[in-house]
């Protein structure tokens, strides 16, 4: 996967991005400091997984490239809007990564939150 | 409330220190920032079920169990002399957007102990060059713990000083782990250490055999733990600071075994419930 470390060659990847500060790409929430190698494009994903994605971080739309945190990423894997199977195909990614992608696939749930 | 040159809010003998906490004699309290209860109902077959915060959190909060009605037997997975079940009670896969709350009956095979270092030696930093971003990883070898649970040994000494006043220094700590997908880290723990007064002088502390579990799915040979630099700051009058963070042999400690397990929300009218609260 293409990270923001990667794609500006950072060293250390894992330095901190201070998101307040203005550094790393368009931000995708409101953290504020996130590892460099935890920040994914998500451009290449397909245009249908794209537009689920948009509809869940609506927030989102117009933002390009669109990176996403691990935080934020997580969160579009544990409500199945993408499934990591189809991450790792779109990401071209090895069939090692694609098999094992797909074993960690899970289910959806039956939750309620309330903040207190 | 008056501020003092260092920026802190002061009030009687309680200061609230941007970006440090509450000050009150010679203990700094961590700022509470939000919380929110989260409660999970059955039915659900394996137990595990996908929570989203309602709100993405800086970091990955503390989340505690609270309560809840759940089975904690099962004739199923055997009722002999020897069997003793284990209710998992666990957070699972934390981030800062949500987890996944494990509510299951285990009947654990024979566990094994395994473990696996941290390859480098002492993470060190100090105001001017503060090493935010750095990393120790250990590989895991086999991985596939049975309970999911991971648990990191390091111990950490952090400093400030300053000649004429108020000094602190801030040292965060983040525990990630890959699962060997592509390349993306996830953030899975953190832990915020503080130090300082506001009078002159030197101020330190060590934090011995800091054991920080994270109960991640999915993660088998190959993949990766990891200790990471978050942030570290000082602040005050002319401050400051340095940090010392030594990766511990094991680094990483877990256990693995052939489980049998079920859900402990199986029927509808079964819930678990849980707070998630997050202080700096």
């Amino acid at each position: 996967m293409k990270t923001w470390a990667s794609d500006q060659g950072l060293e250390p990847q894992s330095q901190t991005i201070d998101r307040d500060a203005g550094e790393g790409p368009p931000r995708c929430c409101g953290r504020r400091l996130v590892a460099a190698d935890a920040l994914v494009c998500y451009d290449e994903l397909a245009p249908e997984r794209l537009v689920a994605v948009l509809e869940r971080l609506p927030h989102l739309k117009g933002v390009t490239p669109l990176y996403l945190c691990d935080a934020c990423g997580d969160l579009i894997i544990r409500e199945a809007v993408v499934t990591r199977e189809d991450r790792a195909l779109d990401f071209g990614l090895g069939q090692d990564v694609v098999d094992k992608a797909r074993d960690l696939d899970r289910k959806t749930a039956r939750v309620s939150t309330s903040p207190s | 409330m008056a501020a003092d040159p260092s920026g802190a809010v002061t009030d009687a003998d309680v200061k609230l220190v941007p970006t440090v906490g509450v000050l009150e004699g010679g203990t700094i309290q961590q700022i509470y920032r939000h919380r929110e209860e989260i409660t999970v109902q059955g039915p659900d077959t394996d137990g595990d079920v996908p929570v989203t915060f309602a709100q993405t959190y800086q970091n990955v909060p503390m989340i505690v169990f609270k309560g809840g009605q759940y089975v904690s037997f099962s004739g199923s997975l055997g009722n002999g002399a020897g069997i003793k079940q284990r209710l998992r009670l666990q957070v699972l896969d934390p981030t800062a957007s949500g987890f996944k709350s494990r509510t299951q009956i285990a009947n654990p095979g024979a566990m094994t102990p395994q473990s696996d270092d941290f390859v480098g030696g002492a993470l060190n930093g100090n105001d001017g060059a503060p090493g935010v971003g750095n990393t120790r990883e250990a590989d895991l070898n086999p991985g596939g713990a049975n309970d999911d649970t991971y648990t990191a040994h390091f111990t950490v000494f952090v400093e400030a000083h300053s000649a004429i006043g108020a000094h602190f220094a801030t040292l965060v700590i983040a525990i990630d782990t890959n699962d060997g997908l592509g390349g993306p880290w996830i953030e899975r723990a953190t832990r915020s250490y503080n130090v300082g007064n506001t009078s002159p002088g030197t101020h330190n502390q060590t934090w011995s055999g800091e054991a920080v579990g994270v109960t991640v799915s999915g993660l088998g040979l190959n993949d990766d733990v990891r200790i990471r630099i978050k942030s570290f700051s000082v602040s005050g009058q002319s401050p400051d600071g340095n940090y010392t963070v030594t990766p511990l042999s094991p680094g990483v400690t877990y256990t693995t075994a052939a489980d049998t397990v079920e859900s402990a929300i199986p029927s509808a009218g079964d819930s678990v419930t849980w707070v998630a609260q997050e202080v700096s």
